[in-house]
């Protein structure tokens, strides 16, 4: 077999006024794990796309395999085995979780029947390699949001890539998920297979990649290797300013003193759907409260319910005590719900970029917001014009216009079901510094993160802020100042060793 | 045993095959089933059955197709006229097939190649097909060998013969749902930029789906030639909207990729029932409409009812759009 030789010069695209790429060159030897790195808009999403056929670029032209190539589609991308794993997930809620393995190469028997019991076993094999067999059985809509990208992955590693692409996968996954990802790379690695990584978290890319490729507003801006690298040193590259670890302490010191408020939110004796045991909570005006916890205990139906979706909810919210019965009575009451499953949740992705942020202020409260690119320029989006469809906006900006249509409208308690998941270090902290400023209007913050490390950033944003850890449904531990570190909330999410996980 | 059960219950067709069930005791209670009007419910009903197999087709595969009834209209008059003009009887059922199937490929390179809105491209090709059937027969008339009638009036072993192609239609709808196609096809229907970025040819299996309807759409307009006699350029104008309900109301979810041709099927020969029960009860034929569809809104919510009992919390249940995703 020929050896891969990849590499791409001078691919530019632009999408209507946004420039997407402009003449970047990339390129990836046989058998590398190679890190690309941006901000949210940058263009490495887009870079990915066009790598696997689903984009095509205005210029420029690809090699690989010691030949000309230029993928028209992603069809003819895998026949090459350029498989890519898709950022917004391309599994499909009516089929199952094995024919959604096999869905890129079938098999048949006779020459025409679907073979039910080789798309069985080739799921079973991919799935016990990567330690979920557990969800062979399950409906993919009753997949949590991290087990359905473990799905995508092993979806990508059925059709025996060559050259993989791993966009973004890892921003919705737990701990031990990533290690079981890790040690599927290297052994892809190991048989040849190139790897590009997308992830905005920092860590991961030093503990899995061996070089780095660094992307800035459609350009590259660095090309190197991970060994040489410091987090810094990247972070100045993405976002082309330079941070040093001063600054971001000092960003983090100037928070308000810490006065007590008055109450905002009570609930008590709340039993979570799917738990048997209550819990109770105080959020004081201007408190922003994080909540950790291992995966499917209880973190997003605890936010979930409180916004209305699961069924009635009795709470007190600015000591009135009062009922919750949907969404809609929800918000009038000033709570707004950010979700993490922008797809699903989030976005209206055929409707214009002012509509998706006027939508809550329009529709349900009445009041209308004029200054749409005002408020886009504040949480610096990156877009071409107002009235153009989301879809033409990278998925970081995406949900950032999803942020801003609920921040615009100040509400009382912001809701948040792992916000900041898939969009980049930069805007992650963008994102808290608006949690801040409404923390400061006197806004009570209750966010959910699967990113312990992101918890502790949180925490440091403002002095009123303490984090809880829930086990089972319940709270288990309360963390507060100098409490709140990755050690302790990994401690507190586990209080019993378990021999055997589900 | 539980599971298997599970699965029958949760299946989309399981309402409205409820639904028929208790349509059928209906009309035994009332008059009785005789074999001939067992055979006459058939032969009557069976250009409806085809055209919702080809609707329910295309409707899995995120389309819609409002002009398979004009295109049975189109077929019925120029089978007709080709026996007409002495045709070798079997080359006219040919050709008639291969004409219908063109017109399902027209449909589908305007849908699937040129992606014009599947709405308005059909809503055009209805008038071209109306407008080309009235050219080729433009009053009703013609007459059919009396042997075509009578085989396809007859029985096998007591069951219609009409019955027995529909059968072997869905059987033909079953294999390609059971092939990677018919994966395609839902996958497709229910995201198809999704569908494109798996690597599916997202064009041709829309394009499939539109050649399939016409096939299916050929086989109900000869079997309506050989019902009537004969050919009526108007004939197949409430075709096409009852076959779009009978997919709805047999499961098939309009928002695409759910549901299957089965389902669609029960759906027909309930409206079929229903009609049949309406007249059975002595209604004045002024009310005949009226309480059918008091009758069909009341079975669509007892089947949305259904379908509902098995899905949990509020939220996923809005997602589901409706009663019948």
């Amino acid at each position: 077999m020929t050896f891969l030789n990849f590499e791409c010069k001078g691919i530019s695209k632009q999408f209507g006024a946004v420039v997407a790429l402009k003449d970047v060159g990339f390129s990836i030897k046989e058998g590398e794990v190679r890190a690309l790195l941006g901000g949210n808009g940058s263009g490495k999403s887009t870079l990915a796309k066009v790598i696997a056929g689903a984009v095509k670029p205005d210029s420029g032209n690809i090699t690989a395999f010691d030949a000309e190539f230029m993928p028209s589609s992603p069809d003819e991308a895998k026949k090459h085995h350029i498989i890519m794993t898709s950022q917004e997930l391309s599994l499909f809620s009516n089929l199952s979780v094995a024919q959604n393995l096999s869905f890129c190469t079938i098999p048949v028997k006779g020459g025409l029947i679907t073979d039910n019991k080789k798309i069985l076993s080739v799921a079973k094999d991919i799935l016990s390699e990567l330690n979920v067999l557990h969800l062979l059985d399950k409906r993919i809509d009753e997949l949590a949001p991290n087990e359905k990208y473990m799905i995508e992955y092993a979806k990508a590693l059925v059709q025996d890539p060559r050259l993989l692409i791993i966009d973004e996968i890892t921003s919705a996954l737990y701990k031990k998920d990533v290690e079981i990802i890790k040690a599927s790379i290297e052994k892809v690695k190991n048989n040849g297979c190139s790897v590009i990584f997308i992830s905005h978290r920092l860590p991961e890319i030093f503990d899995i990649c061996e070089t780095v490729t660094v992307m800035r507003s459609g350009a590259v801006v660095a090309d190197m290797e991970v060994a040489n690298a410091s987090e810094q040193e990247l972070i100045s590259l993405m976002t082309g300013k330079t941070i040093t670890k001063e600054d971001a302490d000092k960003r983090f010191q100037d928070a308000q003193t810490e006065t007590q408020g008055k109450t905002i939110l009570s609930i008590s004796d709340l039993k979570l759907s799917g738990f048997e045991s209550t819990l109770g909570i105080d959020i004081g005006e201007g408190e922003i409260v994080g909540v950790a916890g291992l995966q499917g205990h209880g973190q997003s139906t605890l936010v979930r319910q409180l916004f209305g979706l699961e069924s009635h909810m009795s709470l007190t919210i600015d000591g009135e005590k009062t009922t919750i019965r949907n969404p809609r009575q929800a918000v009038k009451k000033g709570m707004a719900f950010i979700s993490g499953d922008r797809e699903k949740e989030g976005v209206f992705k055929e409707q214009s970029i002012s509509e998706n942020l006027r939508v809550v202020g329009d529709i349900i409260l009445k009041k209308r917001q004029k200054n749409v690119g005002e408020i886009l320029d504040r949480y610096h989006v990156v877009y071409g014009n107002t009235g153009h469809k989301l879809v033409s906006l990278s998925g970081g900006n995406q949900q950032k216009v999803v942020i801003s249509r609920w921040t615009s409208v100040f509400p009382k308690i912001v809701l948040a079901d792992d916000p900041t998941k898939g969009i980049d270090v930069q805007a992650r902290s963008e994102v808290h510094q608006i949690f801040k400023e409404l923390a400061e209007q006197g806004s009570a913050v209750l966010m959910v993160s699967s990113d312990d490390a992101e918890l502790v950033n949180l925490a440091k944003v403002t002095n009123k802020s303490r984090v809880i850890v829930m086990y089972e449904g319940k709270i288990i531990k309360v963390l507060r100042g100098a409490e709140i570190t990755e050690e302790n909330i990994g401690h507190a999410s586990m209080p019993v060793v378990r021999s055997d996980e589900n | 045993m539980r599971n298997s059960l599970m699965k029958i219950v949760r299946n989309t067709a399981f309402p409205i095959f409820v639904l028929l069930i208790a349509f059928i005791i209906i009309n035994g209670a009332m008059s009785g089933f005789t074999s001939s009007f067992v055979v006459g419910f058939f032969t009557s009903n069976f250009a409806l059955c085809c055209v919702t197999i080809g609707t329910a087709v295309i409707i899995m595969g995120g389309g819609i197709d409002v002009s398979l009834g004009a295109m049975v209209a189109l077929i019925n008059c120029i089978f007709t006229q080709l026996v007409e003009h002495g045709w070798n009887f079997g080359l006219a059922v040919v050709v008639s097939l291969l004409i219908s199937m063109a017109c399902g490929a027209l449909n589908g390179t305007v849908v699937g190649f040129f992606r014009v809105s599947p709405m308005l491209a059909t809503f055009g090709s209805l008038s071209i097909f109306s407008g080309l059937a009235l050219t080729v027969l433009p009053l009703p008339g013609g007459t059919m060998p009396v042997g075509f009638r009578n085989f396809y009036m007859g029985t096998i072993a007591g069951i219609p013969i009409a019955l027995l192609i529909i059968i072997a239609l869905l059987l033909l709808a079953f294999l390609v749902h059971r092939s990677p196609l018919g994966t395609k096809i839902i996958a497709v229907g229910l995201d198809a930029p999704k569908s494109f970025i798996s690597g599916v040819r997202v064009n041709s299996v829309t394009f499939f789906t539109y050649v399939f309807a016409g096939f299916v759409c050929g086989v109900g307009a000869i079997g309506l030639t050989a019902n009537m006699g004969g050919g009526d350029p108007n004939v197949g104008t409430a075709l096409s909207m009852s076959a779009i309900a009978s997919c709805v109301i047999g499961g098939v979810a309009l928002s695409g990729g759910k549901g299957n041709a089965l389902g669609a099927v029960f759906g027909s020969l309930f409206f079929g029932l229903l009609i049949n029960t309406v007249i059975a009860a002595r209604t004045p034929s002024f009310q005949q409409g009226m309480i059918r569809g008091i009758i069909l809104l009341v079975g669509m919510i007892v089947a949305a009812v259904l379908l509902r009992g098995t899905t949990s919390t509020r939220a996923k249940q809005l997602r589901n759009e409706g009663a019948n995703d």
